[in-house]
């Protein structure tokens, strides 16, 4: 890490409250990945970063690094987008706020991935758009981010007999150490396996084939969305040790089970 | 750091005291140390009214069990002002945001204070706030109207959408404080978000 201040896009991932008046952020940046900074003087009515240091907003911050330092300190910042729809709405930040957890438990600091971040971006985009699905727009970024932590989802042919198209409309097991789907004759004895319908194989099959017109075309039965929604959360859990709770996604059920706001 | 404390000569006794009062926000241990040298320097009886005073905090104040602000007295103070309108609610984070808003002089409602705001990164639901005391209180239909007063942070306005949520099938109006430019700042300053939020709640002049 070079000392000095630099400039870099961030998505405002985590915030919490510091001394009298002051934030400690954590921001995932373009060039340097997680980076907690401290923003002095952020929650004064006055300051010039009131209401830029907030989650889910996309800063440009400047953010002088110091290496001996475990948080850095935020320079100036400056709004480049801060999605006002999604912060109007309690299920869309719901959604954001899952999405950033998951950005915020995956990651170790400066460990850098633009790709994710601008996965991240779209995700956001398409909450802040309401284009598509927002639990399929969720269930695209977990895939996003499996893929850029290094592991795949692979709801093709049964690992053990090879057998492909019985699984659609039969029950089947998803082996969570592999991540592949295989029969319920061939459940493997070593590691867990959680039971999953033909219709959330198919589901799975069209998120790894990436057909995403398809997907959110797609209206998955409240069983499937439950079925998928768990899977990912255990695949991931069981993949990443450091992931224990995920309080976010959690309360997202909750705020989806609430009765609508009459426009 | 005690024990670089106590090394520099300085009474065990001095020490403790300074321990404890660098536990207060906002408090550094250079602080603490001259507010511990003060008591020193004061009379006895100084350090006796301000042990009283510790003590009886500690024994007299509690919530008040209909809105969850600090008092004395149960229910308190505002809760039993026949002047106040009670069908107007206030609701709040901290006790800290009563003393706040009661300094403006301009509300004549009750209040209700929530205990924090809703956090899902933080796993603070709406479980742990007294949001259920506060939907108890307008069962007996004599609110009417709930002015959502949490901070303007992403878990102010969690909680603020939340609570819309939840009354959202009752006749009780629900109202937001406005947002906006802070009085005696530069526009061009202002962030973009906070000059987006006073242009949607712009009001009319006069």
């Amino acid at each position: 890490m070079s000392s000095g201040p630099e400039k870099d896009a961030a998505l405002v991932i985590r915030t919490i409250r510091h001394g009298e008046s002051s934030r400690i952020a954590t921001l995932f940046t373009r060039n340097h990945g997680k980076v907690a900074v401290i923003a002095k003087g952020a929650r004064r009515a006055k300051s010039g970063s009131t209401g830029v240091i907030e989650i889910p907003n996309l800063v440009e911050a400047v953010i002088y690094f110091k290496a001996s330092r475990s948080v850095q300190t935020l320079g100036q910042a400056s709004i480049i987008r801060s999605f006002p729809a999604i912060k109007r709405d309690l299920v869309l930040t719901g959604y954001a706020s899952a999405v950033l957890e998951l950005m915020n438990l995956s990651f170790t600091d400066a460990e850098p991935n633009p790709e994710i971040l601008d996965t991240a971006i779209e995700t956001l985009d398409s909450l802040e758009t309401c284009s598509g699905s927002p639990r399929v727009n969720l269930w695209m970024f977990q895939l996003a981010l499996f893929r850029a932590i290094g592991f795949n989802l692979d709801p093709y042919g049964c690992p053990v007999c090879g057998r492909e198209k019985a699984m659609v409309g039969t029950r089947n097991m998803f082996w969570l150490d592999s991540g592949a789907i295989c029969c319920s004759n061939c459940r493997p004895s070593n590691g867990a396996c959680i039971p999953v319908s033909g219709e959330s194989v198919s589901l799975l099959r069209n998120f790894v084939n990436g057909s995403d017109r398809i997907l959110q075309r797609m209206k998955p039965s409240q069983s499937a969305r439950r079925e998928i929604t768990d899977l990912l959360e255990r695949f991931l859990k069981t993949h990443h040790s450091g992931i224990r709770k995920m309080p976010a996604m959690k309360m997202l059920e909750s705020f989806e089970n609430l009765p609508e706001t009459p426009k | 750091m005690t024990d670089k404390f106590t090394q520099s000569g300085l009474p065990p006794t001095v020490v403790s005291l300074t321990d404890y009062l660098a536990k207060f926000p906002g408090i550094g241990r250079k602080s603490a140390l001259r507010m511990a040298l003060h008591v020193l320097r004061s009379s006895k009886d100084f350090a006796q009214s301000l042990s009283d005073a510790l003590m009886a905090v500690k024994d007299r104040v509690s919530f008040c069990r209909t809105c969850w602000t600090l008092s004395e007295e149960n229910p308190c103070p505002i809760c039993t002002d026949s002047n106040r309108e009670q069908n107007l609610i206030c609701v709040v984070e901290e006790p800290g945001d009563v003393i706040a808003i009661e300094r403006t002089g301009c509300w004549r409602g009750v209040y209700h204070v929530l205990g924090g705001a809703i956090s899902p990164l933080d796993g603070i639901g709406p479980d742990q706030l007294r949001i259920d005391a506060l939907i108890e209180r307008t069962k007996d239909g004599h609110v009417s109207e709930i002015v959502v007063a949490t901070n303007p942070t992403p878990e102010g306005e969690t909680t603020a959408l939340y609570i819309a949520r939840i009354f959202s099938n009752s006749n009780l109006k629900i109202t937001r404080i406005a947002r906006g430019v802070p009085v005696g700042s530069d526009l061009e300053l202002v962030d973009d978000s906070t000059l987006q939020q006073s242009i949607e709640g712009r009001g009319e002049i006069g």
